[in-house]
């Protein structure tokens, strides 16, 4: 065939998923040295599609989805291998798996990791007290260089009580250094900033909820500052313990809401009009309503729900079997519904929505 | 809709009449139409398309200039209707592809490239990737005319940190 120039050769290559540019390293020196080159690695990001990672107790998986534009998708499913991770460490269990700047970020019971699976790169952060609860990572996004802290807790002993309550705490691995934030009261709750957080340009941010006007909101956590703020109220509220609200980046730079009514059985996806950090004011806008045939109760939280947009309008949802907790993948468009069963043999897993780079870890 | 109509000229001496607007797509041939480089008697001689390459290039300028020319005209259409028409487009743009071995769609996309007509080299670039997407290197080097220049040691040293990307 005719070769084709230098740039068309990587507009093409800039468009396959990293499964297939891993094993087309081998094909000569040129092709194996473009995954190292930041503008490649630029423009490959931005056409990367998400998918899903399901870490068990065993295994690492990667789900992709093909043909969300056509009537019927599919999934692929693919063992990641260890892929830098050690095989002693995937025996242990993961308690949480969350993206952060492109990478994913693992937390093991006593131990955390950041790691890029396409470039086999894994870093674990030390800390030396065991007793510190980790819930996240950031960095301060106002100086050049990324230093890690890491956003976690203590449980300790109430004052002339014998009562536990947990203390919020930031280890800083510059300095390896512990330092504990004040919160408003002992009983300010930092649940939902473990296990449903997301990470945007340094800062954490998740759903909370205020007991005082009942209303939920989200709340982020500054590094650069080491201080809670308020960011935004919801547009919806959660009517019943049953109902789900989950918080995830939409499009790169802004937020996205979903919203499971377990009663009217609609599935709601609130969006931010603007960018996250352009300074405005947060408006949200419905993108869209969905009454799908059958609708999952997420009630189950243990599993978590994690799920993504495609095109405006499609969701692909993650969560678990209502009965047994086998994780279930939802494709739900207006005008079809579509439910995979994955993994029924799985016992524990954690699961997250990953766009799949080659961003090196810093 | 009246317009005018030029020719193209390919290099192996085929001519095609085609509108100027559909023309236009290819942001070379609209420079020349600009700078009144076309003589209205005279074929444009493209000399690195082949009659059949440009052919279906034509077809799908031709397909493309009728969706935008509806895009200015029908601003307020409503959200389900420009969905259905994005539909419409990409069903063509699939079935236009399909019957192409990938012999042709390297030509295509040179053409493309010559031509400068930014769409068609999106395209056929997506579709040169879900063509290569679950081959071997062998087979990909075959397709790109590379020549593999790893020592047999560097080759087997990549292929095993690699490995489980083969599966």
């Amino acid at each position: 065939m005719a070769p084709v120039p230098w740039e068309l050769e990587e507009d093409i290559l800039s468009r396959l998923r990293p499964r297939s540019l891993v094993r087309f390293r081998s094909v000569c020196k040129r092709w194996n040295d473009l995954l190292d080159e930041k503008w490649f690695i630029n423009s490959h990001f931005t056409r990367s599609r998400p998918e899903l990672i399901f870490v068990t107790n065993s295994k690492i998986y990667s789900i992709e989805f093909i043909g969300l534009d056509g009537v019927d998708p599919r999934i692929e499913f693919h063992e990641l291998g260890s892929s830098g991770i050690p095989h002693q460490e995937i025996k242990l269990t993961c308690t949480n798996i969350n993206t952060f700047d492109g990478l994913l970020f693992l937390n093991y019971f006593k131990k955390t990791a950041v790691w890029n699976p396409w470039l086999r790169q894994v870093k674990w952060l030390e800390y030396e007290d065991n007793m510190f609860d980790v819930h996240g990572l950031g960095y301060d996004n106002t100086k050049p260089e990324k230093v890690y802290k890491i956003f976690g807790g203590f449980i300790c002993l109430r004052k002339n009580q014998q009562v536990y309550h947990q203390r919020v705490a930031i280890y800083e691995c510059a300095s390896h250094a512990f330092k504990f934030i004040d919160t408003p009261d002992e009983d300010w709750p930092i649940d939902n900033a473990k296990r449903f957080h997301v990470s945007f340009k340094g800062n954490l941010y998740w759903i909370s909820w205020n007991p005082n006007t009942a209303e939920n909101y989200i709340r982020s956590f500054d590094f650069s500052r080491d201080i809670f703020k308020p960011f935004s109220v919801l547009p919806c509220r959660k009517n019943k313990a049953k109902d789900g609200l989950i918080l995830s980046v939409f499009k790169g730079d802004c937020f996205s809401v979903l919203k499971l009514c377990y009663a009217t059985r609609t599935i709601e996806i609130w969006v931010t009009k603007n960018k996250i950090d352009d300074g405005h004011q947060v408006v949200w806008i419905n993108l869209m309503t969905l009454q799908p045939s059958y609708m999952p109760n997420i009630v189950s939280k243990c599993f978590g729900l994690s799920y993504f947009i495609y095109d405006n309008t499609t969701l692909i949802m993650a969560c678990a079997e209502e009965d047994n907790g086998a994780p279930c993948i939802y494709i739900i468009k207006r005008d079809m519904f579509k439910k995979i069963q994955i993994g029924s043999e799985w016992l524990q897993y954690v699961h997250c929505v990953y766009v799949p780079n080659f961003i090196p870890l810093p | 809709m009246s317009s005018n109509m030029i020719m193209l000229k390919s290099s192996d001496g085929a001519s095609f009449e085609i509108e100027e607007a559909a023309a236009r797509k290819s942001k070379i041939i609209a420079n020349m139409i600009e700078v009144e480089c076309v003589d209205e008697d005279k074929a444009i001689p493209l000399q690195n398309v082949t009659g059949n390459i440009l052919a279906l290039v034509i077809e799908y300028c031709n397909k493309h200039i009728v969706d935008d020319d509806d895009d200015v005209a029908t601003e307020e259409a409503s959200e389900e209707e420009e969905e259905a028409k994005k539909k419409k487009v990409d069903d063509w743009e699939a079935e236009f592809m399909n019957s192409m071995s990938l012999e042709t769609m390297f030509e295509l996309l040179l053409a493309a490239n010559y031509l400068n007509i930014k769409s068609l080299i999106d395209l056929v670039c997506q579709t040169i990737a879900n063509n290569i997407k679950d081959k071997t290197p062998e087979e990909v080097r075959k397709i790109f005319s590379i020549e593999n220049d790893f020592t047999p040691e560097e080759e087997e040293e990549i292929r095993k940190e690699n490995a489980w990307a083969f599966g």
